[in-house]
C-alpha cells in the first residue's frame, strides 16, 4: 500500500536529507510502530508489513529513525543484571524469622483484644440496661412541696429554669415574701 | 502448578528452612535486578528485593499455581518496585548506579577498546534518557526492552490490554529517542 508521498521520496530533496514535512512525519510514525511490531515478533497484517518494508525502504528519514530505536531497544537489552551479595539469602531469612514470631504473636493478641473491647461494651451496655430499667428513688412526698422550687427545676413546662429563677428573685423583692400567713402560728 | 513448583511451595508452607534458602538462592539475582531497573534504585534495590522474598515467603499459602511460581514472585517484584516508585515521584530521580555496579557488561566478541568505551558510553546515556522518561512509559519500556518480557507478559504485570501495552512500547521508544536528540518520527 504506497502512498502519495512514496513517489514524492524519490526527489534530490528527499535524497539529500531535507526536512520531512508534516505528512511524512505521520507516515513514519505509522511505519516504524509497524516496523517495530514486526522487530518484537508481534503480528501484523501482511499488507500493512509490506507496505512498511516497502516505506522505509524508500524514505531515508524513516530508515534512519528506524535504526535508532533498533539501537537504543539493543542499548536497553544488553544492560547487565544485578547480582545479590553473598549474605543476601541469610539477611532474607533473619528478617523472615523475627517478623514471623510477631506476626504470630498479633495473631494470638488481636483476638484477646477483640474479645476485651467486646467485653467492655456488653458490661457498659448492661449497667445502662439496669439502671434505666430500676425504679428511681424520688417518690412524691411533702419533701416535694417544701422544695417547690427545685422540682420546678426539673418539671417540664412552658417557663425554662432560668424562667423560674428569675421570678424566685423578683418575689424576693416581695413584701409579703416569707411572710407567715395569719393564725398559721395557731 | 508445576511439578517443581509444587514440591518447593509444598516444603515453603510447611517451613522448611532449606526449601526457603533454596527459594531465595535460585530467584535473588533475577529479582535483584528486576526491582532495580523498575525501581531505578541501586543502594535500595537489595533491600526492595529482600521485602519481595518477605512478602512471597509470608504469603506461599496463596500461591495457587495458576502461574509458574517464578511469575508469581516477579509480579510480587514489579509491584513492590512500582510502590517504591510511586513513593518516591517527590523525591530527586536518583540514576541506575547499579547498572553501573561491580557487574560488567556483556562485551561482544572482537570489541577493542575504543569500540567498547563507546559502547558502554552509548548505553549509558540511553539509561540515563530512561531515567527521565515519564511512567507509564518507562516501566512499560523497561519490562519489555530491559527484561525480555513479552507483550503479553507485561500486559498481564501491569494490568492493561495488549494494545496499551503496544501504545506504551511504542510512544515510549518514540519519547526516548527524543529525549537522545533525534527528531520525532
Amino acid at each position: 500500500m504506497n502512498t502519495p508521498e512514496d513517489s514524492r521520496d524519490l526527489s534530490p530533496d528527499r535524497a539529500s536529507g531535507a526536512a520531512p514535512d508534516l505528512a511524512e512525519l505521520a507516515e513514519n510514525e505509522r511505519c516504524l510502530s509497524v516496523l517495530m511490531l514486526l522487530h518484537d515478533g508481534r503480528p501484523v497484517q501482511p499488507a500493512l508489513a509490506a507496505w512498511a518494508q516497502a516505506h522505509v525502504a524508500t524514505h531515508a528519514s524513516c530508515a534512519a529513525a528506524y535504526a535508532e530505536l533498533i539501537e537504543q531497544s539493543a542499548a536497553l537489552a544488553a544492560t547487565s543484571s544485578r547480582r545479590a551479595r553473598p549474605d543476601f539469602t541469610d539477611r532474607v531469612l533473619s528478617r523472615r524469622a523475627p517478623d514471623d514470631d510477631a506476626g504470630g504473636a498479633r495473631a494470638d493478641l488481636l483476638p484477646f483484644v477483640r474479645r476485651l473491647a467486646v467485653a467492655a461494651g456488653l458490661a457498659l451496655a448492661l449497667t445502662l440496661f439496669a439502671e434505666l430499667v430500676q425504679p428511681s428513688d424520688v417518690t412524691a412526698d411533702s419533701s416535694l412541696q417544701t422544695n417547690r422550687h427545685a422540682a420546678d427545676h426539673f418539671r417540664r413546662g412552658p417557663f425554662g429554669p432560668q424562667d423560674i429563677e428569675a421570678g424566685l428573685r423578683g418575689r424576693l423583692k416581695d413584701p409579703d415574701f416569707g411572710r407567715q400567713p395569719r393564725g398559721a402560728g395557731r | 502448578m508445576r511439578d517443581e513448583d509444587a514440591a518447593l511451595v509444598a516444603r515453603l508452607c510447611a517451613g522448611d528452612e532449606d526449601a526457603c534458602r533454596e527459594f531465595v538462592d535460585a530467584y535473588r539475582d533475577r529479582i535483584i535486578t528486576v526491582v532495580a531497573r523498575v525501581a531505578g534504585t541501586g543502594s535500595d534495590a537489595e533491600d526492595l528485593a529482600q521485602e519481595v522474598f518477605i512478602k512471597a515467603l509470608r504469603n506461599i499459602h496463596r500461591f495457587e499455581g495458576g502461574s509458574a511460581l517464578f511469575t508469581w514472585l516477579y509480579r510480587i517484584a514489579v509491584n513492590t518496585a512500582r510502590d517504591f516508585l510511586a513513593s518516591r515521584r517527590r523525591r530527586p530521580s536518583v540514576p541506575l548506579d547499579g547498572e553501573n555496579g561491580p557487574n560488567a557488561e556483556p562485551t561482544a566478541p572482537g570489541d577493542g577498546p575504543a569500540e567498547a568505551l563507546l559502547r558502554d558510553e552509548r548505553r549509558a546515556i540511553v539509561r540515563a534518557a530512561l531515567e527521565r522518561l515519564p511512567e507509564p512509559f518507562r516501566t512499560t519500556l523497561i519490562l519489555r526492552d530491559m527484561e525480555g518480557n513479552s507483550y503479553e507478559q507485561v500486559a498481564d504485570l501491569l494490568g492493561v490490554s495488549i494494545g496499551t501495552v503496544e501504545s506504551r512500547i511504542f510512544r515510549a521508544r518514540c519519547k526516548l529517542r527524543a529525549l537522545l536528540g533525534g527528531i520525532a518520527p
